[in-house]
């Protein structure tokens, strides 16, 4: 037991000079990438103080280093009991920050607690809109409860539900991610006491430690994980081995996205079709969204919506592409902006208009074909709704593959994939897709692509009203 | 225990307990090394000098790597807190005494924030509480107070606590926001709680962030607010507070003036400037934007798609207005038959979806819709102090229809205020006729420059800036 003991805090050990190292090295690395800075006085000023700063914090960092390496014998002696104590407390430790349990004899509602955790753009949000959306319609009475980390949380609140809302992570307001997570545990244990929910949607790519905490310590919570069925997931995304805290995965398939295999720890799993906010029949016609926006009868409108602009850089790209359409005669623009950006757009142009609004599908029927980002809500509301699009996948995104799905989309014939987008191939794709005979075609093949809505599907899978497969 | 552990430790030769308190203290040195440069590489990246491109892209690297080394210290710390049994006995102490001098007054004045004299680095951290309701009228003012604070010293951290659901205006101005659900949209079973949540969360940020000064902007700070704020010793509080109440304030609402070093009142139109009495302090009235962020006429017109040949009257009632949708019916049979005109209404971004869009009528889910003041030639408006108080800084001719129904603000005598001026007409009660009648006049051209030129008469300097300026401490305050 010793020995073994011994043996681990070894492994502790060697970690922790590897570590100590490695710091070496990248704060080597960082001033040497320093000193090759540029030639303006403030900012030589400014290297030279962050160069000050990290010798400091080299010379430091050896002296530890020295200091522990004379303590090096020591170590089995002083690590043994501690990790054992450690070992056993780790948990609780834990568990002890969170506020206190539950009282579990209070029984629980039939409330639905959502939680989308947003990056940049409004994707996770606007998905669990839709379905929350629905369940409303099948199920008046249920409560639903929202716990976000996206901004645009007025758009749920307007919808008469309860959101609570906790700030992403950023270094700038937590000191780690573990304040953080805490943080997340004693909100989701604060709901949980206020709202007793029954079940607990996940809307997000990564699992936080926080949600796990709070799964585990909620036996009696139904929990599902929505999650998209990407074939070409990040690595750390299948790092993570811990599916089996939900007690279904919902796979959100569409064009592009089918993996459906077996997953290794198996839960239960099952697929959706893409969700949409709107069906086609629920849409103004042509006739009523062009008034309602202000739009001639008989213009070609194209609309242009080029995601969050957080992640990619929407100006530059944004600034060419109207150029083009204000050079078509005739045409008008119609911008999108999602309803959380604080940097405007501006329009220069009298046949080019700034939209600012949620859902946008709303509007669908007044676009003759669109210029946009390939994300998920995006481009299955393009294809569903039948609007044409040339899709400009977005190539800095991390986790949504946008590319895949512009191509899949592609295939499918309802939109065309532009990788390397440029003024002429803009405006060929733009020509060609306001040609009548094509028009109609993509809008048909787009509409064929996609069967069904799979904000249905889910809402009843989160009611039970449907029975989710077993594990 | 701990201490049996130590003197055993000594005897085999462990290292000292003060040698590991030296490793402790030098690793906290580090890390606070590595936040500073990390500080220094977020200016660099506001400041952007030099080739942007270049510099971006270097300073993004830089910031990654200063980053993982963060990472890899806080690493080590757990590595080192696992390792170390003493750890407690060690820290226990030096623990204590940092919270002495915090006691002391330490911090105070290490963050420019003691009573007297120019602050010296204003790093501090400035916690704003807008905890009233749902409306967006507290929340309206705080962040326009917010952006200013930011603008005057770059390096403010903002944090901001509040029950509207319009939080994702605070997003891109580098406020961090925190958002609990007011009393009023938590189902009532669960409202008594409201207070214990809200007190928590309070108690939790202010343990999280250590503001150097509390700002809440409200009519009735709550029990649990009052709490908080008296852990924080070193900050400074101030009670932002509309003036212009329906009847005298409360006891209790005086009495609550005991806990705030200074209560801003922000001005209004028609109201005298009171002298400085006591603790109370005025300032101009304060609008989101300044004339400067409007869009120019044309451009506004382009951007909502707007014609730019008809005349454009703005209709925004208000979300709280319990007669919203018969007060839109009338606007739209006013203006119905008009020839060259377009309405457009504004639909609160935070109240529930109106009915009936009508094909006469524009909509605009927008907010701050005075961004496009200039697209317009008249509104028809409810009477709340943003409302007004941007009609007259911005020069939009308005017809206001008071909101009768509030506890508090009294919206008709603030709509009489600019009638009597010139800058707009009152209406409390309107009927067709009386509404047709008013509309005709503020679309009037003459009348129109009239009502424009007499806002600009009674248009003041912002008060966001005045009272950014006071909470940084760059203006002289009262002697209490």
């Amino acid at each position: 037991m010793t020995k073994d003991t011994g043996k681990r805090s070894g492994e502790v050990w060697a970690k922790l000079l590897d570590e100590v190292a490695s710091l070496e090295r990248l704060s080597q690395e960082a001033l040497s990438r320093l000193s090759q800075g540029t030639q303006q006085a403030t900012l030589n000023q400014q290297l030279d103080r962050l160069e000050r700063h990290s010798a400091r914090t080299q010379s430091i960092v050896e002296h530890w280093d020295a200091l522990l390496a004379q303590a090096k014998g020591l170590k089995p002696l002083v690590m043994a009991p501690a990790r054992l104590a450690q070992r056993l407390t780790g948990r609780l430790h834990r568990r002890a920050l969170l506020p206190g349990p539950v009282d579990a004899t209070v029984a629980r509602t039939p409330a639905v607690l959502f939680m989308p955790t947003n990056g940049v753009g409004l994707g996770h949000m606007a998905r669990c809109l839709a379905i929350a959306r629905r369940m409303r319609q099948l199920s008046p009475e249920t409560d639903i409860i929202f716990l976000t980390t996206s901004p645009a949380l007025h758009l749920a609140h307007r919808q008469g539900i309860i959101v609570h809302h906790m700030p992403p992570y950023s270094e700038k307001t937590f000191t780690s991610r573990q304040a953080w997570n805490q943080l997340l545990a004693q909100r989701l244990a604060e709901i949980d006491r206020l709202h007793r929910p029954s079940t607990l949607v996940f809307d997000g790519v990564w699992l936080y430690q926080g949600l796990i905490d709070h799964l585990e310590r909620s036996p009696g919570l139904k929990s599902f994980w929505l999650h998209t069925a990407n074939p070409n997931p990040p690595p750390r995304q299948e790092a993570l081995p811990d599916r089996h805290y939900f007690n279904l995965i919902v796979w959100l398939t569409g064009p592009g996205f089918n993996r459906q295999e077996k997953l290794s720890v198996a839960p239960a799993y099952t697929t959706v079709d893409p969700i949409v906010y709107f069906e086609p029949h629920e849409l103004p016609h042509r006739r009523e969204a062009r008034h309602q926006l202000g739009l001639p009868e008989e213009a070609t409108v194209v609309l242009v919506s080029l995601g969050a602009g957080v992640i990619n850089h929407i100006f530059g790209d944004l600034d060419a592409l109207l150029q083009v359409i204000e050079g078509m005669p005739g045409v008008y623009a119609v911008i999108a902006e999602t309803p959380i950006v604080s940097r405007r757009i501006v329009s220069h142009h009298s046949r080019t208009m700034v939209l600012r609004d949620f859902p946008l599908c709303r509007y669908f029927n007044a676009f003759d074909a669109a210029v946009t980002a390939a994300g998920y809500n995006t481009v299955y509301e393009m294809l569903r709704l039948g609007v044409p699009a040339v899709l400009l996948p977005n190539m800095g995104a991390p986790t949504n593959a946008q590319l895949t799905r512009a191509r899949a989309a592609e295939q499918a014939g309802g939109a065309i994939c532009l990788e390397t987008p440029d003024r002429d191939s803009l405006a060929r794709a733009l020509s060609t897709m306001l040609e009548p005979e094509t028009n109609q075609k993509m809008r048909q093949a787009g509409m064929a692509a996609i069967t069904g809505n799979g904000a249905e599907k889910t809402a009843r899978l989160i009611l039970g009203r449907e029975a989710s497969p077993q594990a | 225990m701990d201490r049996s552990g130590q003197n055993s430790g000594q005897s085999t030769g462990r290292p000292d307990p003060p040698e590991m308190a030296q490793v402790l203290e030098q690793l906290a040195r580090v890390r606070r090394r590595h936040q500073e440069i990390l500080e220094l590489l977020r200016d660099w990246q506001d400041c952007r000098v030099g080739d942007p491109a270049v510099t971006t892209r270097q300073l993004q690297v830089l910031s990654q790597r200063a980053k993982r080394q963060l990472e890899i210290l806080e690493h080590l710390d757990q590595l080192l807190a696992h390792m170390n049994p003493l750890k407690p006995l060690v820290l226990g102490p030096a623990r204590l005494a940092g919270w002495l001098g915090r006691l002391s007054g330490d911090t105070a004045r290490r963050l420019g924030w003691s009573q007297r004299g120019a602050p010296a680095g204003r790093t501090a951290c400035v916690l704003m509480v807008a905890v009233n309701g749902i409306g967006l009228g507290h929340l309206t003012r705080t962040l326009a107070v917010a952006r200013r604070l930011r603008r005057i010293d770059r390096r403010t951290q903002v944090v901001l606590l509040t029950t509207s659901p319009a939080v994702h205006l605070a997003f891109g101005q580098a406020v961090t926001a925190y958002y609990v659900p007011s009393v009023q949209a938590l189902p009532r079973e669960h409202q008594e709680e409201f207070g214990g949540m809200l007190q928590r969360q309070l108690a939790a940020l202010v343990r999280r962030h250590q503001p150097g000064a509390i700002v809440y902007d409200g009519i009735w700070p709550s029990r649990g607010l009052l709490k908080a704020m008296g852990r924080t010793r070193a900050a400074r509080r101030y009670w932002l507070r509309r003036g212009r109440w329906k009847r005298p304030p409360h006891h209790k609402q005086l009495r609550a003036e005991d806990h705030f070093d200074l209560i801003i009142e922000p001005g209004e139109v028609g109201l005298a400037d009171g002298a400085a009495a006591g603790k109370q302090r005025r300032v101009d009235p304060i609008t989101y934007l300044d004339p400067g962020d409007l869009l120019e006429r044309t451009a506004a017109r382009y951007h909502l798609g707007l014609p730019l040949d008809h005349q454009v009257v703005l209709v925004s009632l208000g979300a709280a207005n319990p007669a919203i949708n018969r007060d839109l019916a009338m606007v739209q049979a006013v203006l119905q038959d008009r020839p060259r005109t377009t309405v457009v209404i504004a639909e609160s971004i935070i109240g529930s979806p109106l009915k009936g869009e009508s094909l006469r009528a524009r909509f605009l889910r927008e907010y701050p819709v005075s961004r496009y003041f200039n697209a317009f030639d008249a509104a028809v408006t409810a009477a709340g102090y943003n409302t007004v108080h941007e009609s007259v800084t911005l020069g939009l001719p308005c017809v206001f229809i008071p909101n009768l129904n509030r506890d508090t603000d009294d919206q008709a005598a603030r709509a009489r205020a600019v009638e009597q001026a010139g800058a707009g007409i009152c209406l409390a009660g309107p009927d067709n006729r009386s509404l047709g009648r008013a509309l005709e006049r503020v679309l009037e051209q003459e009348t129109n420059q009239a009502m424009r030129r007499a806002c600009r008469e009674l248009a003041t300097p912002n008060g966001a800036d005045q009272v950014a300026r006071i909470i940084l401490g760059a203006e002289e305050l009262p002697n209490p």
